[in-house]
């Protein structure tokens, strides 16, 4: 069960935002109410200043951590760099590619060790925690980031049994207010997107 | 004379409490407190930022999960290492 889940179940919180929308899928005591905010994962490297320049036979980084490393592989088919297998889903593994034009080498390291690894690997995959701690901001050190609207957007969840109540309605309209909309971008700079 | 002095005093006496209930409950309302979970500095400054909008009178509340009984109890380090 989720941090969220169970801060909700045992009526710590009232509502979180602190989960996406696909950590909580699979509960029906969790009702997802609307999006928030999207912490994007990031392509970084020292070595090269664009996607096109990754090297032949280049070592890649990848978390270890199961989703974080869906993610990366995800946002490396969509830049074109490898092909996945169509039926791989939303959690695809090393073992999913099937098109390795330019025959990256993949490895998986703890989230700890990502940064580290930019100065020996051709390109590093980190998620946004992982590069802020190390410093990197997305939208000014990524070669490549994720989209704002990707299905692992940080959501407003609350209790199922409370999800058509009155206070639900407005906690997400001020979470998508306008001087929130303002707030995102002139704080984060669109290192931290806006999914709605 | 006397009587309907004191059907005034009574109408005016109900008035007032009918206004000061009225006014007691719109201060219930707004002071709805929204426990919002967070784990980041980021989710924080979020929930910071939404909460003067006060949408419907709702008073969003950053709660850090590191703060929660069940976490507290199972994972005492957690403040450290999630903050």
């Amino acid at each position: 069960m989720s941090l969220a889940r169970k801060a909700l179940a045992a009526r710590e919180i009232d509502a979180s935002i602190a989960e996406d929308a696909q950590a909580l899928a699979s509960d029906p005591s969790a009702c997802v109410v609307t999006p928030t905010v999207t912490y994007p994962l990031g392509l970084y490297a020292t070595k090269i200043a664009a996607l096109r320049e990754v090297p032949v036979r280049g070592r890649v980084a990848l978390p270890g951590e199961p989703v974080a490393q869906g993610r990366a592989l995800l946002l490396l088919h969509h830049y074109g760099l490898i092909r996945l297998d169509r039926d791989a889903g939303l959690q695809p593994r090393v073992r999913d590619i099937v098109g390795n034009p330019r025959q990256l080498r993949f490895h998986t390291l703890p989230a700890a060790s990502l940064a580290a690894a930019l100065r020996s690997d051709a390109l590093v995959a980190m998620p946004y925690a992982v590069a802020d701690a190390a410093g990197l901001a997305p939208a000014r050190d990524a070669l490549g980031m994720e989209d704002a609207r990707v299905p692992w957007a940080n959501v407003l969840a609350v209790r199922a049994a409370d999800c058509r109540a009155e206070w639900v309605a407005h906690t997400a309209a001020a979470f998508h207010a306008s001087p929130v909309k303002t707030f995102i971008l002139a704080r984060f700079n669109d290192s931290v997107r806006r999914p709605w | 004379m006397v009587r309907q002095l004191l059907w005034q005093q009574l109408w005016l006496f109900g008035c007032v409490a009918l206004m000061q209930h009225a006014a007691w409950a719109d201060t219930q309302r707004a002071a709805r407190v929204v426990r919002v979970g967070v784990v980041t500095q980021a989710d924080t400054e979020l929930v910071v930022a939404a909460n003067p909008v006060q949408a419907g009178g709702v008073q969003l509340q950053a709660v850090p999960f590191a703060t929660c009984r069940w976490r507290a109890r199972r994972w005492p380090h957690a403040r450290s290492t999630l903050r």
